[in-house]
């Protein structure tokens, strides 16, 4: 077997294996769309593999239309994990929001698409040069959109629940690998003799985030820590407001608050 | 030669950045109930805001008094790490509630989280506008916002803890 098909083959069965795990533990509650795209990989690196085995000239038009809706897939993706990290702060928040945030995350794609095409490396015919372009700006949207989410999180101190952490650094780290691989191949040739040994580290990367993905979902959630009365009351009587305090003060026992009822 | 390196080393930095940022994150929901209440700045006191400061909610005093009282971007910045340690209650109570126990009401965590936020809004705006202009009228107005939810939550924290755990109401009266 072909060093190529055995890591494709490896890729769609960890494609596999993350699919089984988000089902097994109910993740695609939770990340519909995140879901939906790990099955159109694994969808979509099978029937690559058969168009690449049966009809290989048919191959490269494939892999361009596919690499699109795969995109187009990925923008969901970041739109879905986005509202999910704003979920604490979700209710006060306008409801168009999410479309705002749908907005933003294009307007962000349409800024990097002309800076990424200062990058694409030379002696590209027309399909490779759109294939490399549209492979190097999500890469970057990627990037930013989780470094704008992290900083944004972090000035607002909103924590992210686990399984949005462990979606985040798969394609977090991917990503970064990604594009300095990228940004390596814009400096080469195609013909260069190291040129696809890059491709490999990309590949391994690849296979290396499914594997995490694998192991972490699989993995249960953070067991739950003490949580005393005593913490909730206290929690209750820091968060003032109207409705709060009628809460508080009305679980409260003592003397002093009786009286006051 | 030079854009390659540059760019490499850019997108390195993203890395550690990155990384660096996941491990907070991940030490962020693994951290106990005690680790959290350490983590309240002890080395500034609030005390001085108000005559009856965590007895009693709101500030008399004028927003120049809140601001020498506050010892200027100090007290700020005191106040904006305690705020991250109170919403960081918030996920954790929300985290931790045992599923047989009464749910928190959503409401409540609401009100925390927004009162929360609010503090580190109002601190970053009088702590860019202070590295401008230093103390104008707008950066004692934040200032003092800022220290007013401040007051206020402190204040019920303490009604709290003397209502529910009066031993240790010296040592978390001294804390702030």
């Amino acid at each position: 077997m072909a060093p190529d098909t055995a890591i494709s083959l490896a890729a769609v069965a960890l494609e596999a294996a993350v699919l089984f795990s988000l089902v097994r533990h109910r993740v695609f509650r939770t990340f519909p769309v995140f879901s939906i795209y790990v099955a159109w990989t694994l969808v979509s690196d099978i029937t690559s593999l058969l168009i690449f085995t049966f009809h290989p000239t048919a191959y490269f038009r494939y892999y361009l239309v596919e690499m699109i809706i795969d995109s187009a897939l990925q923008f969901t993706v970041l739109v879905e994990l986005t509202w999910s990290v704003l979920r604490p702060v979700r209710s006060s928040l306008p409801r168009a929001t999410i479309y705002v945030l749908a907005l933003l995350i294009a307007v962000a794609g349409l800024v990097i698409w002309p800076l990424a095409a200062q990058t694409v490396p030379p002696r590209l015919n027309a399909q490779g040069v759109l294939l490399f372009h549209l492979q190097e700006t999500f890469a970057i949207l990627r990037i930013v959109c989780f470094l704008v989410m992290a900083s944004f999180s972090q000035v607002l101190s909103i924590g992210w629940r686990d399984r949005e952490l462990q979606i985040a650094t798969g394609f977090g780290v991917y990503s970064i690998v990604y594009l300095l691989v990228m940004l390596q191949h814009s400096h080469q040739l195609t013909t260069d003799p190291g040129y696809h040994k890059l491709d490999f580290v990309v590949t391994i990367s690849y296979l290396g985030t499914l594997s995490y993905w694998v192991i972490s979902f699989a993995a249960k959630e953070q067991e739950r820590k003490e949580f005393s009365p005593q913490m909730q009351q206290l929690l209750l009587l820091m968060s003032g407001g109207a409705r709060a305090g009628r809460v508080a003060l009305s679980d409260l026992p003592s003397d002093r608050l009786r009286k006051k009822d | 030669m030079l854009l390659p390196l540059i760019q490499i080393a850019v997108v390195c930095a993203l890395l550690v950045y990155f990384i660096k940022w996941r491990g907070s994150m991940r030490r962020r929901n693994t951290q106990t109930w005690d680790s959290l209440l350490s983590q309240l700045r002890s080395d500034w006191s609030a005390r001085e805001l108000g005559e009856q400061f965590l007895w009693k909610e709101g500030l008399t005093a004028t927003t120049d008094d809140i601001w020498q009282r506050l010892d200027g971007p100090r007290g700020l910045w005191a106040m904006f790490q305690n705020a991250r340690v109170l919403l960081q209650m918030a996920d954790y109570a929300n985290r931790n509630a045992a599923p047989g126990a009464t749910p928190i009401d959503p409401m409540v965590l609401e009100t925390l989280r927004s009162d929360a936020m609010q503090i580190r809004l109002c601190v970053l705006m009088a702590l860019g506008q202070y590295a401008m202009s230093q103390a104008t009228a707008g950066v004692k107005v934040n200032a003092f916002r800022a220290a007013n939810m401040y007051s206020g939550m402190a204040a019920r924290m303490t009604s709290l803890i003397q209502d529910h755990a009066a031993v240790i109401l010296p040592d978390f009266v001294a804390a702030m």
